[in-house]
């Protein structure tokens, strides 16, 4: 039996892809539970935080 | 801080601009504020229409009002204080858009508008008793930014200004109103703006004679201080005949042209039935006759000679922007009625056809005072441009070059002539790459291309010789059909090369960020009209459309790919998203069922044709033949059985489909708002526009977290800003148990991928089929559509070609047999009536020839 | 349309406002028995509960009130109409737990010193003073007119949440005074973390959304839990709050019948606005509109003095997302700052957007998208009573998912048991874990479990204690 400390993210499909493709330039993703699970290294959540709202705000047009 | 700003701001007003107001007319000011609009009528006799407001006075009377304030400023009580201090609070926020400072009138609440004193913006409550008025008005003086339900926005700016001007409006008589209607006295740097911009608009004109242009006023310093301009000095032309004038030798003068009484066809003036309406409307619109200038208004004439000089063709160009950049925009006016060189047109409209409210306001900015402005009318798509143009056409009566910007518009634009005027086949003419006519007789109508005209290589002995005949005559209207989309060197070819006395830009959407204006403005004129959306739609000259944008969650294995795509298949992949797929199948159901009629765009053709075959309906693109297009289109418009069509970018424009009451859109091109505009104009002139309740439907659909969100977004701004609300649709009711629902499984869904990953990266351009003919405008029909344009024209796509053979994707394809095939299976006898009607179509004609001849 | 989109909310939202019970009834609930008899002894405050009741338990009351026995339950359950049960159980649970009535051996009768002394405060005998004394006129110091009593209670009340609303936005507001600011740090309105400058919590920026007579309750059922840490005589203050809420605006009354605890209120009640007084040693005072609405149903603050707006709609939202606002009062407009983007003030609007960011700026602050609305929908203009919804749908459905967009991810720290020797194994320890409540996520195929943090010590004791007894 093993126990790993972690950070369990719960999100929706097209996040866990995003998730994904950032994990391949930098790995943190300790292991892929299932389409809407995952968990990650502690230390690496703001990072990974801040990285996915940059790649979410591409997609939005704002105003002004 | 925003106390510092009070009184003085106005204290500075001109004491002296009225020198010859005596004293007692101080007494008016006073009145002022029960004489605007709401006040009771009998008032208004009190006060003669000329009544302007006495600067002076008022600013007087704010200082005293704030004097009085500062003196009480001790006893205000703990809660002004307090107010204030929290005021200075909040001021922070606007930064320096805070007028809290300005003074409401007492009697603010009965009028309709607000202006800020810093950028020009005017804010109008829509729902104000004399709003209408208002908004007649303020389109007349300004730029409509916002117009939704409640409070509506414009921005007075130099070229609405200069518009004003041109349509007759004068600097006192827009400061006036202005003041009327504002909650706020006008400030004063808005007063010195509207001077600034009005004082030498319209002083100036420029007159085509004798096939010679020259510009002309009757104020000669004007002319002077133009003529010490290098640019104008340069383009002058010195003529001997000019000598023989009577101010000298540095103009040539004449009589001032003279008014008279002026009737558009098919107004409603024109009858006797009408006037009464319009007299009592425009007893309603007393106070703004005078102003807006619906009825014969008239430039100042204080001097019955006018002075001119000649300028050289080749700068007119130049001539006419200079002028604008000294502040003196050269106004272009016809007085064709006078005009005895050019030959008469005899056209005239239809007894049938009966023009709209609106088309007639559109025209009456145009002749308001008896001649042809040139300038430019804006109308929401399906409002009937078309006829707007016609009926100015027949209100010149003189030769008139139609020019358009794709040879499919060139011969829609004749068979409208055809059909809403009594124009004959002899006098109209087209001059295609095709077909290169001349109207019979002195005068005619000619109907071109921008690029057949401003193209200037490579031409053909034939075309050569059309262009001579174009070049060599003076035209008397020159009408320009979507002047948008036109880049400026083209036009700049055009208007240097085509003599016209007067001319008429229309267009849809003039999108403020094209920086178009600017150009427009002084090639071809300010803009004279533009209509507002929601206020046609409530009154049922277009259709009520519910807009919607429906979110379509990418498939995780789409997604994947697509977060590791960088080139342009990106697109690809959010148009053949499976979930897209499915929204579009079961929204093509839910209306089919509800007896609409479908168009489902797609500027990407790979996923046109896959949609298309996948779902089993027609579609046309820009490689679909000229007969199988017409089979489709027919079916389309009188088979019951077709009730949805996939079409191409060539369905923006070119192809008018009145049947058509839902459209949805699978993919698009990037962030164009003109195009969202266009395509919901496919629907804005539904056939069932005026059946109780009915609606138009109009989505848009979106794969989630992908590059399609914010060019969505993007797209609506100009709809939303004319009204339209965009509803967001996350998840459809019932698709999941929908039956035969595509791409349900994994499988099919990865297969679907895998046709995508092999298509070529040029399948992911939008719009790439539409190749555009000799003749067609480039920024009009090819992939460049919306974005910038580049000058010459006919831009070959020639990448398209492969993937127009679906040669790649044959796996994928032939699994979907075409519904255009079966189509053609079952069109072999309708055709064979197609052509038996057009037999009878002939015989017709012959026969109204025939009896015309013998009536006369 | 085919729309999955759940139908307005407006009205829904509206009607759930309007259905809540009064917030100072709950907390009576509470008191014990004796509490609430002795309060009962005051006509004002038995006519001022009374007031607090809706339509259903107002109706029951006076029914009962002039009976002199009690009525059984069915001859009272005759009168009602079968679909309607539920709000008449309602009613009758929520005054039995207020031991305004009693329901014994199935007959209903009123709390008898409720009965007595409601009655009384309705006939207007007695001269008992619960409903303040009032002061003789004095003609050198005559009492402060309604104007300005109004002016004192806004300022006052204006400079509180203005003060609240400003906090870290680098503006240097006026500060109440000490007691007011405990008070809205006690109540968790605002934060005292970051040393001497109090800063504004979430609790505090949705505080800032409700209307002023919520507001002003939500503020003094806190200064109630306080007075019971004082241990202050609660009956005293609650009969103090009642027996102002009774008075009459404009006059004057005397502090001398007031009890020990009640004299001690008056500085409170000063800062508060609720009451006026000319110097803090005067044996007068006036009671503002703030204290004297406190229990009906008329606007608890002045609606003259610039504040009109407040109380019939001034906000028109567009379909472009446009919002113009027609107020000139700074505070309104700092609240609307809260989320809306503004651009231009003008001296009686105030005219902004909303816009993605504007409103995340108002979620991150811990107001939610159903505030925002809710806010806008209550303060909407007249004119866009016009439409139903009463707000653009496409407005309030962007302002929804833009909420949503912000739930996207959830996290939470804690360790991933897996690799497990046997089945066996993983379900022994995995039923441990839900026992503790701490499984996030399990998965019987891949055997393993994410519990949370919490439990990890737990656990891993629970396994140590497994592995070396199994040795």
């Amino acid at each position: 039996m093993r126990a790993i400390k972690g950070v369990l993210f719960t999100c929706d499909a097209a996040v866990k892809q995003i998730l994904l493709t950032m994990n391949e330039q930098q790995s943190f993703i300790i292991e892929d539970l299932d389409d809407n699970h995952l968990v990650i290294k502690a230390d690496d959540e703001f990072r990974v935080r801040r990285q996915l709202e940059t790649e979410l705000e591409k997609n939005t047009y704002s105003l002004e | 801080m925003s106390y510092k700003r009070p009184a003085e701001g106005y204290s500075r007003s001109q004491p002296s601009k009225r020198p010859r107001r005596d004293e007692d007319e101080y007494m008016e000011i006073q009145d002022e504020d029960d004489v605007i609009p709401p006040s009771p009528p009998e008032d208004n006799s009190l006060v003669p229409k000329s009544a302007t407001i006495n600067f002076s006075a008022l600013t007087r009377k704010l200082a005293e009002a704030k004097r009085t304030e500062d003196f009480n400023a001790p006893d205000m009580s703990a809660l002004e204080i307090h107010r204030m201090h929290q005021s200075k609070l909040v001021s922070h926020i606007f930064m320096d858009q805070d007028f809290s400072f300005m003074h409401l009138k007492p009697d603010h609440a009965s009028r309709p508008l607000w202006i800020s004193p810093e950028d020009g913006l005017i804010i109008l409550e829509a729902f104000s008793p004399i709003a209408e008025q208002a908004q007649d008005f303020l389109t007349a003086i300004s730029e409509p930014v916002s117009r939704p339900a409640f409070i509506h926005e414009y921005k007075l700016t130099s070229y609405s200004l200069y518009a004003a001007v041109s349509v007759g409006l004068q600097t006192e008589d827009i400061i006036e109103v202005l003041n009327r209607l504002s909650k706020v006295p006008v400030p004063e740097p808005i007063i010195s703006h509207i001077r600034k911009c009005t004082e030498t608009y319209g002083k100036v004109k420029l007159v085509l004679k004798h096939n010679k242009y020259f510009v002309e006023s009757s104020h000669p310093e004007l002319l002077q201080k133009l003529l010490r301009d290098p640019t104008i000095q340069d383009a002058r032309v010195i003529s001997i005949q000019a000598d023989n004038s009577i101010k000298g030798n540095t103009f040539t003068t004449s009589k001032a042209p003279a008014k008279g009484n002026l009737i558009i066809p098919g107004t409603s003036k024109e009858g006797d039935k009408g006037s009464d309406v319009a007299k009592g409307r425009n007893n309603d619109a007393d106070l703004f006759t005078s102003v807006v200038g619906v009825e014969g208004d008239e430039i100042e004439e204080d001097d019955d000679n006018v002075h001119s000089f000649e300028i050289n063709d080749a700068k007119i160009d130049d001539v006419k922007k200079r002028c604008n950049e000294l502040n003196c925009p050269m106004l272009e006016e016809y007085d064709f009625r006078n005009d005895t060189v050019n030959a008469n047109l005899d056209i005239d409209l239809k007894p049938a056809t009966v023009i709209r409210p609106y088309q007639e306001t559109s025209l009456s900015k145009m002749f308001g005072n008896g001649r042809a402005r040139s300038g430019i009318i804006v109308l929401p798509c399906g409002a009937g441009k078309t006829l707007v143009g016609i009926t100015a056409a027949c209100t010149i009566k003189k030769s008139c070059l139609v020019l358009c910007t794709s040879s499919v518009s060139v011969y829609q634009w004749r068979a409208q002539f055809l059909q809403w005027s009594n124009i004959t086949d002899r006098q109209i003419a087209v001059f295609t790459a095709d077909q290169k006519e001349k109207f019979a007789g002195d005068s005619g109508i000619v109907v071109s291309t921008y690029s057949m005209v401003a193209n200037t290589h490579n031409r053909s002995h034939e075309s050569k010789k059309m262009m001579e005949f174009l070049t060599s005559r003076e035209w008397g209207f020159l009408l320009l059909d979507e002047v948008h989309v036109v880049p400026a060197a083209m036009f700049r070819r055009v208007v240097t090369t085509i003599k016209a006395h007067s001319k008429l830009g229309l267009t849809a959407t003039l999108v403020r960020e094209d920086d178009k204006i600017a150009d427009l403005n002084y090639m071809i004129g300010p803009k004279l009209y533009e209509a507002n959306w929601m206020d046609l739609a409530a009154k049922g000259h277009i259709a009520n459309v519910q807009c919607a944008e429906v979110w379509c969650s990418m498939t995780p294995e789409f997604y994947h790919e697509y977060l590791r795509e960088q080139s342009r298949k990106r697109a690809l992949l959010y148009c053949m998203n499976p979930n897209k797929f499915q929204a579009c199948q079961y929204l093509i159901n839910y209306h089919e069922e509800r007896g609409d009629k479908i168009i489902v765009f797609s500027d990407n053709v790979f996923a046109l044709e896959a949609y298309a075959k996948k779902l089993g309906k027609p579609y046309i693109h820009g490689g679909t033949g000229q007969t199988e297009r017409m089979r489709v289109l027919q079916h389309f418009q009188h088979d019951p059985a077709v009730s949805t069509i996939f079409l191409s970018k060539v369905g923006d424009t070119s192809i008018d489909l009145p049947e058509a009451t839902c459209l949805i859109q699978i993919s698009s091109h990037f962030g164009s708002r003109r195009q969202e505009a266009q395509r919901l104009g496919r629907i804005l002139r539904a056939k069932r526009r005026n059946d109780e309740g009915f609606n138009a439907f109009f989505y848009s659909l979106v794969s989630k977290d992908t590059q399609e969100m914010f060019y969505s977004t993007k797209r609506q701004q100009f709809l939303i800003d004319q009204g339209y609300a965009f509803k967001v649709i996350t998840s459809l009711d019932g698709q999941q148990d929908f039956p035969n629902l595509v791409y349900r499984t994994r499988e099919e869904q990865i297969e679907l991928l895998q046709s995508v990953l092999i298509a070529n990266e040029a399948d992911a351009e939008p719009g790439s089929d539409v190749r555009a003919s000799e003749g067609d405008l480039a920024g009009t029909i090819t992939s460049k559509d919306f974005g910038p344009t580049r000058f010459p024209a006919a831009q070959r796509t020639t990448s398209s070609l492969t993937s127009l053979s679906g040669a790649q994707h044959m796996s994928y394809i032939e699994q979907n047999k075409s519904m255009n095939k079966t189509l053609a299976k079952s069109a072999a006898g309708s055709i064979n009536r197609h052509k038996l009607f057009q037999k009878r179509d002939k015989e017709k004609i012959a026969a109204r020839k025939e009896a015309k001849k013998t009536a006369q | 349309m085919p729309s999955a989109h759940p139908d307005n909310v407006d009205d829904k939202t509206l009607a759930l406002i309007a259905n809540r019970p009064h917030a100072l009834l709950p907390f009576l609930q509470l008191q014990s028995a004796t509490s609430l008899s002795r309060l009962y002894q005051s006509p004002s405050s038995c006519l001022s509960i009374f007031r607090l009741l809706d339509a259903v338990e107002r109706q029951l009351t006076m029914n009962l009130l002039w009976l002199d026995s009690a009525i059984s339950l069915s001859t009272m359950g005759a009168w009602i109409v079968q679909e309607k049960k539920k709000m008449y159980d309602e009613a009758l649970d929520m005054l039995s737990r207020l031991h305004i009535l009693h329901v014994q051996a199935g007959k209903l009768s009123l709390n008898a010193t409720f009965k007595a002394s409601l009655r009384h405060a309705i006939t207007g005998g007695g001269t008992t003073g619960s409903f303040g004394v009032p002061a003789e006129r004095d003609e050198k110091r005559p009492p402060m007119g309604i104007e300005g009593l109004d002016g004192y209670a806004l300022e006052r009340w204006e400079t509180i949440l203005h003060f609240m609303v400003s906090s870290g936005t680098g503006q240097n507001p006026t500060r109440p005074s000490q007691g007011v600011l405990y008070l809205l740090q006690r109540s968790g309105l605002m934060s005292n973390n970051h040393g001497s400058v109090p800063q504004i919590t979430s609790t505090g920026f949705q505080f800032l959304l409700h209307p002023p007579h919520a507001q002003l309750w939500d503020l003094l059922l806190q200064y109630l839990h306080m007075a019971e840490e004082r241990q202050m005589d609660l009956v005293e203050v609650l009969t103090f709050f009642f027996m102002l809420s009774t008075m009459e605006l404009g006059k004057e009354y005397l502090t001398e019948n007031l009890s020990q605890t009640q004299k001690a209120m008056l500085d409170d009640l000063r800062d508060y606005g609720l009451i006026w007084q000319r110097k803090a040693s005067s044996r007068r005072f006036s009671p503002t509109r703030l204290a004297t609405t406190l229990t009906s149903s008329s606007p608890s603050l002045p609606t003259s003095v610039g504040a009109s707006s407040s109380q019939q709609g001034f906000i028109v939202l567009e379909t472009n997302y446009r919002v113009y606002a027609y107020t000139d009062n700074p505070l309104q407009t700092a609240v609307l700052n809260l989320f809306v983007s503004l651009k231009y003030r003008f001296p009686n609007l105030v005219v902004g957007s909303i816009t993605r960011d504007s409103v995340r700026r108002a979620l991150n602050n811990g107001i939610s998208a159903e505030q925002i609305i809710s806010y806008l929908v209550t303060h909407a203009h007249p004119q866009m009573r016009k439409f139903n919804p009463l707000i653009p749908v496409t407005v309030q459905d962007q302002i929804r998912l833009w909420e949503l967009e912000k739930e996207r991810l959830k996290s939470e720290e804690g360790y991933l048991y897996t690799a497990f020797a046997s089945q066996a194994d993983y379900e022994f320890v995995l039923n441990y874990a839900k026992q503790l409540d701490v499984v996030l996520w399990e998965n019987t195929a891949k055997r393993c479990f994410f519990g949370s943090i919490e439990g990890h010590s737990n656990i891993r004791n629970f396994i140590e204690r497994r592995t070396s007894g199994a040795d």
